[in-house]
This record gives structure tokens, sequence and C-alpha cells, in this order.
């Protein structure tokens, strides 16, 4: 095993300790033990109904795994450079934004952009197998499979590189400079030139939006699910890795994202 | 709309960015729709409620006249109809001169669209900043310096090997930004600026310049001897600065990152020297693991690749040259030694003995055999296979000279070479290759995104390389390579000369390779003690956080190398030298040494600043510098800045665009 590997390793069992605690706290707090108690019963027929758009995630996540070692070389081949054009419409708004850097800060906004937000991703999953009904799990599913999809889909057709790979100099790349071994874990999966848009951000906002959606069930969900994905949605400019107009694609794909899944998964 | 062309320049710059989208998208389904009517007619239902505009596009027998008089590939679209499209850049730049007709006057406007000028847009290409901050952020100084001259900019970044590729192998460029190893020895500039290699592909000539009164300097030097070499060496540096084919910046410092408790002596080479891991001496001769560089691409080992940085540095350790360059000296290496047989005006002849019993690192002799076939791949990498040669991208200066090989006993080659003996023993200090694995790479190569007749030779990656070096081929994943020193290599079984001179006993058993994505990881794995050394270029700010910490020092070097603006010569106006002596002017190069490099490296006027042959008046003066900047303290002055184009020439719309012919 390389030295690299190991720390990686290290990253992995840290992150994962986080999200268990984090999401055992969520399933206390949003579901009750009441709740849990009476329907881990028939947790198998649900997880069973929901297999089908947990599969759907998984399968995306698969194709992406092939796809994406080919993502950058096809996008340099038919893609347009946009970057310039992002710089030139909001010009320094992440320089400014990272004008108010506080070591504390820093600390928070990287917690929130790498635990939190596999936090946020997990939570759903996980929350819905208590719901009524297996729809609010399968529009997260849905919704995620079309993140993931049309966000890849802009990855080929942009080239955009992210504040901190463009402002050299005025934009600082604080999740790296601040905590290097971020690097490996993210390394494994993010490529310079996919900023446009912040999947990051759709992602986070789509359990959010979903969240709002199934508040009738699970009305304490939004209360955790918004400040987190507000938190996630700062930190991807905060920490000079997205532009704004990065995050709001991403809101437009999230809210287009979960619009796909209530109405695929709408009762005739 | 109507309004917006009556509105004030400050009005109209608002509109700005979301025309630049509009026309972003525009472009895109105008290149990759079908044909060339595609595009413009989403446009107009883009602009759908931008009546004016269409109107423009209604006029638009000009602009569409205009564009495919200029015919040029474009940019993505291989081979795809390349006669009937214009290429994105000629259509942005229509575009760009119809916003520029909406914010200024109504006849102004008319002469665009039907008379003789567009306004100019340039792409500056540059690496990005993982692997290369400098170039990024001296591509930002000049992107905003050319806009403050109201030339329409952007800044392209992106991945080392897609930048060298750009350049060197499609020419696909405007301007860029990079780093260009010089060296030691004059020949260097035949070999980047001479115009008999404008139509080859590689490090030879990549900008396409071309200049008679510098091609007979460039050709004298070489059949001469100092000390009227040097005499001529100066009038080529003279000839460069009056002509600027690549705008110097600064020579950078070369950085080594070692942990502070290790006990690794790293002797007197350069950073980028495969000498200093030859002349590396390890207290327990065990690994030594060195951190450098990468776009995590995977590891290309092929010695005649354009790729430059440290896989060079890399490739020197695997694969023996007949002789070294050290410090503007020639020294023999895998050569015994050499005999300048005959040497005159009409060229020179040299008898090169290999030393006694080498071998490849699979166990076959070395031959004279192996000598005559690399040079003659390096002459043409199809072997003769194909009726148009195509030589290498690498070591062209150096290989062309050689007029023939002949083997004359296993041991010894006799060499003609067209220059004069001091510049001829130079064409020995090219990678020997095994004739035996090399043979079968003449066939055509493929590399995706390189548009050019290209060989296997060239593009393979040769991931398990076998040469002669003093180490060799361990095994490699992604991150990392591991090589192990050869056993019974010359330099231990019968060293002498330069060679025993240089290389020490103790030299490490293995060395391991670290590919860094980021040079923060190279500060975090030293600070773990999982790397003795990195290799890295590092910002100032990174270089504060890593002298913060008490366990990682660096060790200076000064480079021989030029970071340099390099101009498409092929493409108007910049083939104009006076364009080029105004952007030259743009850059603050005092400036860009004290905030991009952090004072690490040393403003220059010259690209051939790293030869000793520099002559005092192209030497930086801080107080009179031989490139003048148009502003002060990093800031360009706008009128200075226009005035200089309209010196040289060139003209401005009346809200400050500069406009050029088509």
């Amino acid at each position: 095993m390389t030295f690299q590997t190991r720390l990686l390793l290290a990253l992995l069992a840290e992150v994962a300790v986080v999200v268990t605690i984090a999401t055992g706290i969520t399933l206390w707090v949003v579901v009750g033990p009441a709740l849990l108690r009476e329907r881990i019963r028939d947790l198998r027929a649900r997880v069973h109904e929901g297999l089908g758009a947990i599969a759907l995630v998984l399968g995306v996540l698969v194709v992406n795994r092939f796809v994406g070692p080919i993502v950058p070389e096809l996008s340099w081949a038919i893609g347009i450079p946009i970057t310039d054009t992002i710089f030139r419409i909001e010009g320094s708004f992440v320089a400014w934004l990272q004008g108010y850097a506080d070591p504390l800060l820093t600390a928070y906004f990287a917690f929130a952009y790498v635990h939190l937000h596999i936090f946020l991703l997990t939570s759903p999953l996980v929350v819905y197998l208590f719901a009524e009904d297996s729809r609010a799990i399968r529009v997260t599913g849905i919704a995620y499979a079309v993140n993931y999809g049309l966000g890849i889909l802009c990855y080929v057709l942009f080239i955009a590189y992210g504040p901190r790979n463009y402002l050299v100099g005025e934009v600082d790349s604080l999740l790296y400079t601040t905590y290097p071994s971020l690097r490996l874990l993210t390394q494994q999966a993010n490529v310079n030139t996919n900023a446009f848009p912040s999947l990051h951000t759709s992602m986070a906002v789509t359990v959010a939006l979903v969240g709002v959606w199934t508040r009738d069930q699970f009305p304490r969900f939004p209360i955790i699910a918004i400040p987190t994905t507000v938190s996630i949605v700062i930190a991807t400019m905060y920490l000079g890795l997205h532009w704004l107009l990065d995050v709001i694609a991403g809101i437009v794909l999230a809210a287009l994202a979960v619009w796909v899944g209530v109405q695929w998964t709408a009762p005739d | 709309m109507f309004s917006l062309r009556l509105a004030s320049q400050d009005t109209c710059d608002r509109f700005d960015p979301i025309l630049d989208v509009l026309f972003a998208v525009a472009s895109f389904v105008y290149l990759h729709g079908g044909d060339d009517t595609i595009g413009i007619d989403c446009l107009v239902r883009c602009l759908d409620g931008f009546e004016d505009l269409i109107d423009v596009f209604g006029f638009n027998d000009g602009v569409r006249r205009s564009t495919s008089s200029d015919l040029k590939a474009p940019e993505h679209v291989a081979d795809r109809t390349v006669e009937t499209l214009p290429s994105r850049r000629t259509f942005l730049g229509a575009v760009g001169a119809t916003t520029a007709s909406t914010s200024g006057c109504v006849g102004e406007f008319n002469a665009l669209v039907r008379g003789q000028r567009l306004q100019l847009l340039v792409e500056i290409l540059t690496s990005a900043p993982d692997t290369d901050p400098f170039a990024p952020a001296i591509g930002r100084r000049l992107a905003a310096a050319l806009e403050a001259a109201g030339i329409q900019t952007t800044l392209r970044p992106t991945s080392e090997s897609n930048l060298w590729r750009e350049i060197l192998l499609n020419g696909n460029f405007d301007i860029y930004v990079g780093r260009h190893p010089i060296g030691t020895d004059a020949d260097i500039l035949r070999e980047l600026f001479h115009s008999q290699f404008a139509e080859e592909v590689g490090w030879q000539n990549p900008t396409g310049f071309a200049d008679p009164t510098l091609d007979n300097l460039l050709d004298r030097q070489r059949w001469e001897s100092n000390p009227v070499r040097k005499k001529t060496t100066r009038a080529i540096l003279g000839r460069l600065a009056d002509t600027v084919p690549i705008a110097p910046v600064c020579v950078p410092f070369d950085i080594r990152l070692r942990r502070v408790d290790d006990e690794l002596e790293w002797g007197p080479f350069g950073v980028r020297n495969a000498l200093s891991y030859v002349g590396l001496a390890s207290p327990d001769s065990q690994r030594v693991t060195v951190g450098i560089a990468s776009d995590l691409d995977g590891w290309n080992l092929n010695p005649l690749w354009i790729e430059v940085r440290d896989r060079a540095t890399i490739v020197d350790l695997l694969y023996d040259r007949l002789a070294v360059v050290s410090d503007s000296e020639i020294h023999p290496w895998l050569a015994a030694g050499w005999d300048v047989v005959e040497g005159d005006s009409a060229g020179t002849v040299l008898l090169v003995h290999l030393r006694e019993e080498l071998s490849w690192h699979d166990g076959n002799d070395i031959t004279a055999r192996d000598i005559a076939f690399t040079y003659r791949l390096l002459a043409d990498t199809t072997l003769g296979q194909s009726n148009t040669p195509v030589p290498t991208v690498r070591y062209r200066g150096r290989s062309s000279i050689v007029q023939s090989v002949e083997v004359v006993d296993p041991s010894t080659v006799r060499m003609a070479i067209d220059a004069s003996p001091s510049v001829a023993s130079r064409a020995l200090a090219v990678p020997l290759l095994p004739a035996h694995i090399w043979q079968s790479l003449g066939r055509r190569g493929r590399f995706s995104g390189a548009r050019v007749p290209i060989t296997a030779a060239i593009t393979a990656p040769n991931e398990t390389p076998v040469g002669s070096g003093p180490y060799r081929y361990r095994q490699s994943d992604r991150t990392s390579l591991v090589l192990d020193r050869t056993v019974d290599h010359f330099l231990d079984t019968s060293p002498g000369g330069f060679a025993g001179d240089v290389a020490t006993a103790a030299r490490p058993d293995q060395l391991a390779f670290v590919a860094l994505g980021s040079r923060e990881l190279a500060r975090e794995f030293l600070r773990l003690g999982e790397l003795d050394s990195a290799v890295i270029p590092m910002t100032p700010e990174e270089f504060t956080r890593m002298q913060a910490d008490a366990r990682v020092e660096s060790v200076d070097t000064r480079s021989r190398a030029v970071y340099g603006i390099g101009f498409n010569h092929r493409r108007y106006p910049l083939s104009v030298p006076g364009f080029r002596q105004v952007v030259s002017r743009l850059i603050d190069r005092a400036h860009a040494a004290r905030t991009v490099f952090g004072q690490r490296a040393k403003p220059v006027a010259s690209i051939g600043a790293p030869l000793d042959e520099l002559p005092a008046s192209l030497r930086w003066r801080a107080d009179d510098p031989p490139i003048p900047y148009l502003g002060t303290d990093g800031t360009v002055d706008p009128e200075q800045a226009r005035e200089a184009f309209r010196t040289a020439g060139f003209v401005y719309s009346d809200s400050g665009r500069l406009l050029v012919r088509r």
C-alpha cells in the first residue's frame, strides 16, 4: 500500500465516522424514536420499493466511474471554454467573499464542503426509509441521477476552471492551502475543468428542496437540511472552488432534477 | 435596443456580459450544428427581442464575407467542413465588432459591417496553476493590460500536456505564456527560431517565426568558433530583441524543497538536471522519494515526447547520452571520447569511441549500430517508410546538423556534422535509443488531439522503458514511479573523467518519484516525512506557509529557462514586429518577478538571458530597463499603450477598441 492510499483511507474513515454519527442524530431528531420503532418492522418492504431509485443512483455512479476519465479529453475536443465569460459577468465576487476569510470560518466551511456534504447526501436516503411510502426516496434517487447525468453532460460541453484556477493571486485555494491532504480525497472525483455547474451545490439544494417537499411528514428535516445546504453552497465559493454562476447553475439544475423526480413518480 | 445604441459608453458596457453569454450559446450551437446557417438562425432566436442585433445580422452579408475570406480550421472541429466554416474565433471577432458598434456611433457601425476593419480579439493560452502557477499569473496580467489597450482578450488555462500539445503539435494558439528551456549554448536559438523549421512540429520553431536576417546569423554561428561565434551570438540576441518572436519575461529560480532533518547531499547540479540524482549521496543508500508536479495523467517516459519539466529529468536517468552538457561544457558520458578528424568550413568529422562492455537494461549489448540508428530515427521517425519525413519533436537542433553516421567497428562511429567543431560535439548530447526496440515504432502514431502526421516513436508513452542510464525502470502506478539503480553501470565499473567526478558511489539504490497534483501536497507529504524532497513551482503565498513549517526548507538555483510570451507568427497581426514590441512593453517584468514569483525570479529583456554572451545593452537594469514598461507598478497606462499601438500603425474605433483589417 502506498502512503497516499494509507492517508486516503484514514481520511475516509474519519469522514465515515462523522457521517454515521450525524446521520444517527438526524434519524433521532427527524423521525423520532416512536416512529423508528414502529416502522423498523416493515423496513424490508420499504427498502425493496426504493431499490429501483437507489439502483439508478448507483448505476449513474458506475457509469461516471467509466466515463469520468475520458470527460476531460472529450471536453477538450468538443467543449467550449467559458471561464473567461463567467469572469466577465461576475468579476471578482469570489475574491470579495474571501475578503471575510478567517481561520474559524475556513475550518467550518472545509468541514461543510467535505463532511457535511456527504452527510447531507446520505441523510435523505436513510430518513425516507421511514416515510409513509417509498415515493420520497424514489424522488431523491431520480433527482440525484438527473443531477449527475446533466452535470456530466455540462462538464463535457463546457470547459470551466474554478476561480482558484483562474484568478491566480486574487483567489486563494483555501481548502487545499489549509487542509492539503483533503486534496487526496477530492482528486479522486474532481477535475479542474469541471466547475460549471457546481454539483456540490446542486446535490445539496436537491436535498433541501425534497426536504421542503416532504415537510408535512418530516417537519424537522428542512430545519437540518436548509442550514447545511446554505453552508455547503457558501463553502463552494468561499473556498475558491466555484464561481457564483456555477452555484446559480447548480441551483437551477437542482430545481430541474427535483421537478423531474416529482413528475416521474407522480401517481397517475 | 435602439436606446442602447444611443446610450453612453458606460451604459453599453453593462450589456456586454449578457451579450457574451448569448454569443457563447450561439457560437456553441453554431459550431456544433450541421452548417453555418444554424448558428446564425439560433443566434437570431436567442436574441429574440434584441431586434437591433438581428438587424446587424440582417446586414450580415458583410460579416459572413469577412469571416469566410479568412479560413482557419475551427478549434475543435477537426476534419469537419473546414472549407466552409469560419473559425469560432473569427466568428466571435465578427460578433465582437457588432457589439463594439452598438456602443459606438452609427457611422462607425456601417464601416465595421461593410468596410474593412474588425475589432481584434486574442486568446492567451496558459497552463492551469496547479502545475505551474506562474504562467497563468503572467497571462492574467497580460490579459488585463491588453484589455486596457483596447484589445478584447480571453485567457484560456489548460492542463500542461494540452498546452504543449496545442502549441508544439497543433500550432493552435494566438499568444501563449510558457517556460522555455534555453540552456547554455546559443545553438538552441537556431532550433527555436530558424525558419527552416517553421513547417515542422515540436520544439523547433514553435511560433512559426521567419526572418532572413536572423536565419543568416543563426546559420553563421554554427560554422564559427569563438571568439567570432560570441560576436555573432550577440548579434543574434540583438536581432531577437528587435523582432520579439517571443517576448521574454523572467528567468525563474528552480526550487528544491527538502526536509531539514534529512542527511541527503544533492551535489552542485541544478534541480532539473539528472546529474543532481547521479551526484546524490544518501547515507544509507536506501530509497529516496521525490515529489514532482504532475497533471496526474500518467507517466510518459518517451525521451522523444514533447513533455517538458521534470519528466525530462527522469527520462535522462533512464537513457544515457554519448555526451552531456554541464556548465557550458560538453563532457564524454557513454562515449569514452571522440577525435576531431576533420574540422573546416566544409564541416566536422568526429570519430566517436564507445566505452567498453556497455549494455541496455534488458541485457543486450550497446553497439555502434544503436548510435547510427538513433540519429536515423531522430532525422525521420518513420525510418524511411513515408515519402515525407517526420523528424523528432525534441533535439531537432542538435540532430539536424548530423549529416551521416557510419559504423566503423562495434564500438566506433564516424559522424559527419555540418558545423564547426565546437558546435558539432553538441550533437552527441541526445538520448541513445536501442535499435532492437525502437525499430518497430516508425508506424503512424495514435494520439488523440494531435492533428499532424506523427509516429508512434513520438507518441508512444513508453511505459516500461529500456535504456542504459544509471537508473532503470522498476514499477509505476498512477501516482508513483520507482526506479532501481542499474547494476554494473559504467559509472560503477569504469568511471573516468567527468562521469567519475560527478557520480557518487553512495547514490541511492532506489529512486521513487511521486506525482503531486498540487503544491500544497508537497508541503504536507514533506511534513509527514513521506517525501525526502519535492520539486514543484511554489507561489509566494505557499512559500510563506512552507517557511512557517520548521521541518521544511528550500534550496534555490537560478534556472537556465525563460518564461516568455509566445506569438503565433502565422496569424495577423501577431506577425507584425511593431505589434509584438508594444505587447512586450505591456508587462511589468520587475513587478511580475516580485508579485508572481515572490522575487524568486529575475526580470529579463532577452530570450537568451541565460546565455553567457548576453550583451550589456540587454542586461536588466531596474532604473533603465531595456524594455520600458508602458505604465507604473503593474498597471498599464491605457493612453500610453494606445499611443504606442497607434505609433505602430494600428487604428482605434471611437469606443477605444483596436481595429485590424480582415
